[in-house]
Formats: C-alpha cells, sequence, structure tokens
C-alpha cells in the first residue's frame, strides 16, 4: 500500500504507465517514430552537409537530380536543404506557439474553475468571447499591421489559441476540487497557491498535453497559411513560404511547392496521430483509466 | 546558237527581276481597309472622358477624342487638336492655334469654345486632371478667336503642357454638354453615345463584351487606315491570351504571364516587344539615421548592388537595370551621363575598409562608432518580387560585410513606419514618375510628402524648383541633367530596375502607337494598317512603284540586249552578205 502510493506520486513511472498503454495504439506509434525523425531533423541540421539554404548562387528551376535532390526553386536557392531546415521554423513556432498557448490557458482556466463564482463567470465570459474571435484572421490582421518576426507570429498564435485549453483546465480543476485529498489540503491549511500549483495543476495536466500535441500541429499549419498568404517572416526558412512561392510556376517546376507541401503533411499528420491516440488514452469515457485523470 | 544564249540571259534577268520584286514588294506601303481587334481587361466607366480615373476607358478616349497637345510613346510633348502653341517669356501665358477643318463626330466644328468650356469645367466639377493640371492656378482661359486660346496662369508652371497632353484633358464638345448641369448626368445622350473629335467615330458598347469604333472620313488630320477598331474585353489573363492565339485579337493588351512570354516571342506571327516604362523600383536610406547619412556607405551598397542580377533573380528577367538619376522612358529628361555607380564588390570593400568600416570576426562589418553593420529592409507586401528584391540584396551585400534583415508590411502600414514615421534603414519603393519629370520634385525633393528618405540636398531642390517654373525646353532640359548629376551623386535614393510594358500584336498590322512616336499618342491607332487591305492607288501603281527598280532593270536590259542584237545581226548579215 505504501509503495503503490509513493510510485502513484512518482511522475515518470504515471509516464510509464502511459507509455504502456500508448504501445498499443499503432497510429499513435507511427505518428511518433515519424516525429522523431523530424526532431532528429530539426535538431541536427546545421551540422548536415548541406547547402547554404538562402544563398542564390544555383540556376533557377532547376528539376530534382544528384546534386539538388528537390531541384531549386525560382531564385535557385536549393530545397532540400530548404525542407530540412524548414523543420526548425516549423517546430519552433508549433512549440512555442502551444507553450504560450498552454500557460495562459492553464493559468486562466485554473483560476477561473477553482476561484469560481464572479471571478469564474467573467473570466468564463473572456473565454467565450475569445473562442468566437476568428483566430486565423485576427493573427493575418495582427502580423500584416506589425510585421511578421518568428517570435511575434509564436506569440501571436499563442495568445489567440488558448481559450481552448483553458476550458479543459476549468472542467478538470472543477471536479478535481472536490476531491478529498484538496479537502485534506484545505484542513492542514495549504496556501491557495500551493493548492493550485502543486496539487490541482499537477494532477490536471494530462489532457492538457494531449490537447497541446494538436496545437502543435494546428500552430504549424497557421504559420503555413500566414506564410501561404505572404505574410510569413521572410528572414526564416518557412514551408508555407515556399508553397506560396511554388503556386506560380506549379505547372512548369512542380518540385518548388511539392516537397515543402510534403514535409508540412508528414509533420502535421504525425502530430495529429499522436495527439489522438493521446485523447483517446485519456478521454474519462475510455474504460481503463490513466493512473490519474 | 546565238537565240539559245540570248533566251538564257533573258531567262536569268527574268527570274532575278521577279526575286527582287517579290523582296521590294513587301515594301511599307499603307494599305486601307481591315479591322484591329484590341484584347484590353475590362470596360471603361463611362463616356466621360474627363470626369474620372478611367484606366480601362483611357485606350479608347485616345481614340475618340483629342486634347490640346499630346504625348507620344516617349512621352514627347507633339501637337493634336493645337498645331502650335506660345509661351510667353515669364511663362504665365499659352496660346494655342487650333486645326481650323476639325469638326467632331456630328458635323459641328471644334472651337476655342470648347477648349473654354472642358477647362472651366474641369475646374469647377474637379475632374481628374485638376489637380495635376493645377486647375486653380489658372487666371483665366480667353477666346481670341474660334481657333485661338489663351490660358493665363497665376504661377509659372513648366509641367503644365505635358499634364495637358496626359489624362483627363480632352476637349470635350460644348454643344453636346451644356444643356445639362452636371457633366455625367445620365440623360446627356453624349454618355451613351460619345461624340468625339478623334480619328475613330463610336459604333457600340456592349457591356463585358467589346465597344467597337469605326473610321471617321472627316479626321482632320487624314481618315485613318483601318475600317474598324474593337476593343474586346477579357478579364482573365490567361484567357486573354488564348483568345489571341487562336486569332480572335490582333493587339493583346492584358499583360499575360511573364512565364508565357518566351512561348508567344516564338509563335510566328506575332510580334512581342518590351520597352521601359517611366516607373522604377529605388531603394531609399534613411538619412535621418546612422550609419546611413555617411554617402561613403550609400557608395559602396551602391557600386555592391548588381541589379543586373536582381532582374535575373528577383523578376525572372523582365526589367530594365535603372541607370541614372531619373527614368529612362521619358527620353528628353533623362540625362544617361549621370551614370549610376557600376557593380564592383571589390572597389565597395576597398571604400568600406577606407572609411573604418572594420570587419567584425563573424564576418560583418562594424561602423566606425562600434555598432554591428546590421541593417532592415523594408518593403510592402504587394507581390513576390518586393521580397524577392530583398532577398537578393541581402546575398549580394553579404559580400560586403553587410547583415540584411528583411521586413514585409502591408502597404498602408509601410506608409505608416517608412513614409510617416521614418522608422526604417532601407526601405523599397515603385511609383509612376511622369508624364513630366516635375514628379522628381514631388518624390525625391525637399518637403515633398514621399522623400522618405529626408533627401534634402538644398541645390538639387533649387535646380527643380527652377525647372518648374522655367519654359524654355533647353533650359529646363539642362536643369533636369544637372539635378541628376547631383542625385546620382549623393546617392539618398538609388534606382535599381526599370519596369517593362510588353506590347504584343500581329505581325501583318503595321504603324502601331508604340511604332509611331512624335506622330500620335500612345494609344492612338490613326497610322495603324493592315497589309491585307486594299492598296490606296489602283493596283497596277502600286505594282510598278513597289516594282519600279526591277521593271527598269528589266527594261534597260532587254533594251540593251535588243540593241546588241541588232548591232550584231547588222555585222552578222553583213558577213554574210560580203
Amino acid at each position: 500500500m505504501k509503495s503503490k502510493l509513493k510510485s502513484d506520486n512518482n511522475f515518470f513511472y504515471k509516464y510509464l504507465l502511459l507509455w504502456n498503454r500508448f504501445k498499443n495504439y499503432k497510429g499513435g506509434l507511427i505518428g511518433f517514430y515519424l516525429f522523431l525523425v523530424v526532431i532528429f531533423i530539426a535538431l541536427f541540421v546545421p551540422f548536415l552537409p548541406l547547402c547554404d539554404p538562402y544563398s542564390i548562387k544555383f540556376q533557377s528551376f532547376l528539376p530534382p537530380s544528384f546534386s539538388h535532390p528537390f531541384g531549386t526553386d525560382e531564385m535557385g536557392r536549393d530545397i532540400f536543404s530548404r525542407v530540412l531546415w524548414g523543420s526548425r521554423t516549423s517546430l519552433s513556432v508549433g512549440f512555442g506557439a502551444a507553450l504560450v498557448s498552454s500557460i495562459v490557458g492553464v493559468l486562466f482556466g485554473s483560476l477561473a474553475g477553482y476561484v469560481g463564482g464572479k471571478l469564474d463567470e467573467l473570466l468564463s465570459r473572456i473565454i467565450d468571447i475569445f473562442l468566437m474571435i476568428p483566430a486565423f484572421f485576427l493573427i493575418l490582421l495582427i502580423v500584416a499591421i506589425y510585421g511578421s518576426s518568428i517570435y511575434y507570429v509564436m506569440l501571436v498564435i499563442g495568445l489567440t489559441t488558448w481559450p481552448s485549453t483553458a476550458r479543459i483546465v476549468r472542467a478538470q480543476i472543477l471536479s478535481l476540487k472536490e476531491r478529498e485529498f484538496i479537502y485534506a489540503q484545505k484542513v492542514i491549511g495549504s496556501s491557495t497557491f500551493r493548492i493550485l500549483f502543486a496539487h490541482l495543476i499537477p494532477n490536471s495536466i494530462q489532457p492538457i498535453f494531449a490537447n497541446s500535441i494538436l496545437q502543435v500541429a494546428s500552430a504549424i499549419l497557421l504559420e503555413a497559411g500566414l506564410s501561404f498568404l505572404g505574410l510569413g517572416d521572410p528572414n526564416v526558412v518557412s514551408w508555407g513560404k515556399m508553397i506560396y512561392s511554388g503556386t506560380s510556376y506549379i505547372f512548369t517546376s512542380w518540385w518548388i511547392a511539392f516537397f515543402p507541401g510534403i514535409a508540412i503533411v508528414v509533420t502535421v499528420a504525425s502530430l495529429n496521430l499522436i495527439g489522438d491516440a493521446l485523447v483517446t488514452i485519456l478521454s474519462p469515457k475510455t474504460e481503463e483509466r490513466g493512473a490519474y485523470a | 546558237m546565238r537565240t539559245s544564249i540570248v533566251g538564257a540571259v533573258i531567262a536569268l534577268l527574268l527570274t532575278i527581276s521577279l526575286i527582287s520584286s517579290l523582296v521590294v514588294s513587301q515594301g511599307l506601303t499603307p494599305k486601307l481597309g481591315g479591322t484591329l481587334v484590341v484584347i484590353q481587361v475590362g470596360d471603361p466607366k463611362s463616356f466621360n472622358p474627363d470626369a474620372q480615373v478611367d484606366d480601362m476607358g483611357f485606350p479608347i478616349f485616345q481614340n475618340l477624342f483629342n486634347k490640346l497637345v499630346t504625348l507620344d510613346i516617349d512621352y514627347n510633348i507633339i501637337p493634336d487638336l493645337a498645331y502650335k502653341w506660345d509661351v510667353s517669356s515669364d511663362g504665365l501665358t499659352y496660346t494655342f492655334y487650333l486645326y481650323k477643318n476639325a469638326t467632331w463626330h456630328d458635323g459641328v466644328p471644334v472651337t476655342a469654345w470648347d477648349v473654354k468650356w472642358t477647362f472651366e469645367t474641369i475646374n469647377k466639377s474637379k475632374g481628374i486632371a485638376y489637380s495635376w493640371i493645377k486647375a486653380s492656378n489658372i487666371k483665366s482661359i480667353d477666346v481670341i478667336d474660334n481657333y485661338t486660346v489663351k490660358f493665363i496662369l497665376k504661377q509659372p508652371f513648366a509641367a503644365f503642357l505635358s499634364f495637358l497632353g496626359w489624362y483627363g484633358t480632352f476637349v470635350m464638345p460644348k454643344h453636346m454638354y451644356s444643356n445639362y448641369s452636371d457633366w455625367l448626368d445620365p440623360k446627356n445622350p453624349a454618355l451613351q453615345k460619345p461624340v468625339g473629335s478623334g480619328p475613330f467615330k463610336f459604333v457600340e458598347w456592349v457591356k463585358g463584351d467589346h465597344v467597337t469604333l469605326e473610321a471617321n472620313p472627316n479626321y482632320f488630320k487624314g481618315q485613318p487606315y483601318l475600317d474598324k477598331l474593337v476593343f474586346k474585353i477579357i478579364p482573365d489573363a490567361n484567357t486573354a491570351l488564348s483568345s489571341f492565339l487562336a486569332g480572335e485579337g490582333d493587339v493583346l493588351a492584358v499583360r499575360p504571364p511573364f512565364s508565357e512570354i518566351p512561348k508567344l516571342n516564338s509563335t510566328s506571327g506575332v510580334i512581342v516587344k518590351s520597352r521601359a516604362v517611366p516607373s522604377q523600383w529605388y531603394i531609399g536610406f534613411n538619412l535621418l539615421r546612422y550609419p546611413f547619412n555617411d554617402r561613403t556607405l550609400r557608395l559602396a551598397i551602391a557600386y555592391a548592388i548588381n541589379r543586373s542580377y536582381v532582374i535575373e533573380k528577383a523578376m525572372s528577367g523582365y526589367g530594365f537595370p535603372a541607370r541614372g538619376g531619373y527614368t529612362s522612358a521619358i527620353k528628353w529628361a533623362f540625362n544617361s551621363n549621370a551614370a549610376l555607380p557600376n557593380y564592383n564588390v571589390t572597389l565597395a570593400n576597398k571604400l568600406l575598409d577606407d572609411a573604418g568600416y572594420k570587419l567584425g570576426p563573424d564576418g560583418i562589418r562594424q561602423t566606425p562608432n562600434g555598432t554591428k553593420l546590421s541593417i532592415k529592409y523594408t518593403y510592402f507586401t504587394t507581390g513576390p518580387e518586393t521580397e524577392a528584391i530583398g532577398v537578393v540584396l541581402k546575398e549580394q551585400l553579404k559580400k560586403i560585410g553587410i547583415e540584411v534583415t528583411l521586413e514585409g508590411l502591408e502597404i498602408g502600414a509601410w506608409e505608416q513606419k517608412v513614409v510617416k514615421n521614418r522608422d526604417f534603414d532601407i526601405a523599397l519603393c515603385d511609383g509612376f514618375q511622369g508624364p513630366d519629370p516635375d514628379n522628381m520634385r514631388s518624390r525625391f525633393a525637399l518637403g515633398a510628402y514621399l522623400n522618405f528618405a529626408n533627401y534634402s540636398n538644398v541645390e538639387y531642390y533649387d535646380l527643380l524648383q527652377n525647372a518648374s517654373v522655367t519654359t524654355d525646353f533647353s533650359t529646363r532640359q539642362k536643369l533636369y541633367w544637372k539635378a541628376q548629376e547631383i542625385f546620382v551623386h549623393d546617392l539618398a535614393y538609388i534606382p535599381l530596375v526599370d519596369l517593362v510594358a510588353f506590347y504584343i500584336w500581329k505581325t501583318e498590322f503595321h504603324g502601331l502607337p508604340w511604332e509611331s512616336a512624335g506622330k500620335v499618342n500612345y494609344n492612338s491607332y490613326a497610322l495603324t494598317w493592315w497589309e491585307k487591305g486594299k492598296s490606296i492607288e489602283p493596283e497596277y501603281i502600286v505594282f510598278l512603284k513597289n516594282n519600279a527598280l526591277a521593271i527598269v532593270i528589266v527594261l534597260v536590259i532587254i533594251i540593251g540586249v535588243v540593241v546588241a542584237y541588232k548591232v550584231t545581226k547588222k555585222k552578222w548579215s553583213g558577213k554574210t552578205t560580203s
């Protein structure tokens, strides 16, 4: 009994359990391995023997060949190198935006759920308002007017997609705060801050985790969409922008838009597979529930 | 034996003459008749040519109406309704002498009263040309007699003639309009069936499909060669291109995608010509900011930019490298001696080394103040080329140790940041720089709204200010030439690319507006003719004219042969008899 309690509180043990269940989902597993490859590329691309992705020194519109596996684009840049470098932009935007969105969402959601009453009403209405705003057009407007540095795009995507996280956290906390261990904490006189950050939030983190993975995917798509409309950061390599410039030449030089398109599909699909598997595992409706949920 | 030699010689000569006659008969004698179909993007807004900006109506108005003076393809001022004009030495009085045989399409003569009415109405109803011709600067318009009209200005304005010849200044028929208080009154029949004075008369307008004009046999400069002129309306560039290739049009005035130009170029029976238009891409430096106020740095950057390479990489090769301090498309004002620095990286690096911009450990230079030479290029996101130009500049400036980051903004935000707040390092801009070089003053000189670089050379400003009130043509030209020398020395702005326009038409048509510099305005088909048309003179005269040389040669040879034959025959017969 004692050892069970101890292992239950062990962070890593919980995730080991999660992994054991995750392994059974074929789709999720495929997504996971694909995503590992993408992460590997993003981390190690500076050490790979590639051409400079910004250099325009090659001839324009070269079809795929041995020296340029994916061909060159309209300005004579090597597409293979650009696709690999583009993974860094996409992943950093994806994770950055999801991080911002999670932090804001968790703060809002847990406050609304735990404090309740008038504050809950107010925060819930704010969440509703943000849910109603068409995020993409808001992002489009902000980026068009204030410029499109990659950090900006990250922040803006994060700050417009947090409400879904906030709602999940609020619902979690509403149910958790009625549980005995929270009453116990109150009885022994723990501060609200401690209850929130040491007990409630860590215990409601798993559904947020699944949600965040899906948000990474949607942030990657949003960034690609922005770049496709010509509003991405021009100083970094972006898959969306590559597709945007490739569309004008789609009938004469298909490879310019094709390969970055494939890269987006692979990355987003792998994240969605992982996310879907996690949602299934962590859903309260699933028969066998997680260690804590 | 004898006869066979003579026969052979004659046959040879005949073939030669036949070949030469074939070559000569391609000669350029205009022929009558034929219909020219121009494919353009959209419908005209109305048939009042002076009331509103109407880029689709304008090419049609240029054939229906006349102005006092007009502009040819090189932006030279040429006579239109006025065959002659005088400008007083103080630059305040312009006297125009009108053609006496000019009539409206309904037969009423065109007189000075029409001119007076037109310009007074432009002033009263705020026509499109109101601010360009500075209508409020016109003190009075006096009719001296039916065919002489005098404009008296309050302040001298040297670009007045150019703007009179440009846009929204068509002389309109007073007798059709004076009964209506509003010149856009829909009840006015002249707005449905315009009455002009130009080489072509209005026939019909089928909205969204075509506008048909026919030749005006009473045109005061002589009847046009064509029978009909049709403006066919096809909004989509690809559809327009395929209609043109299918033979449904003769002039393609809808610009096809750049990628189709080479294909068009190699199509037989089609001519593609490109020429520079008075519009440029240029970058400006923020002179309020260190280190861009250092001319050496700007000069080095100018040396480091390979303008042909910019065109090749960023504009698919379509454009002309800018050569000097003004657009080369307005030939009379362009000074080809005021040349921009030519691409030379070694020299650029040397200039920076000598001026104390030392290379840092990361390969990027530092200003003498010790700050990193990393600059921001601010552009508006109106099309892919604005960013592409930045990508090329980034690559080229890297070679002289300058780091460039790109900042793309929506055009309104660009204007706020660059033009109003002056919050930028270098910025890209473009725009129409005609129809008169006075445009330099409103674009680059001290006090101009668009002068975002804050270029404030007083000498440059004075020259342009002076030129804007000087009416003597060659003095004015010299002032502009001098101003361009200062401009390319100071390099507050660096012109990069002269934009290009394409003229695409069927080879069977000749004398198109862009081939008739100095004769007609840049949209007028008054001198266009079709090589399959009827000859103006009877066929046999044309044949004789075209083959004159061959006929003379043949005649000379035949006579020569006959004479020689006679002579030899005499000798021979003499021999036989003796």
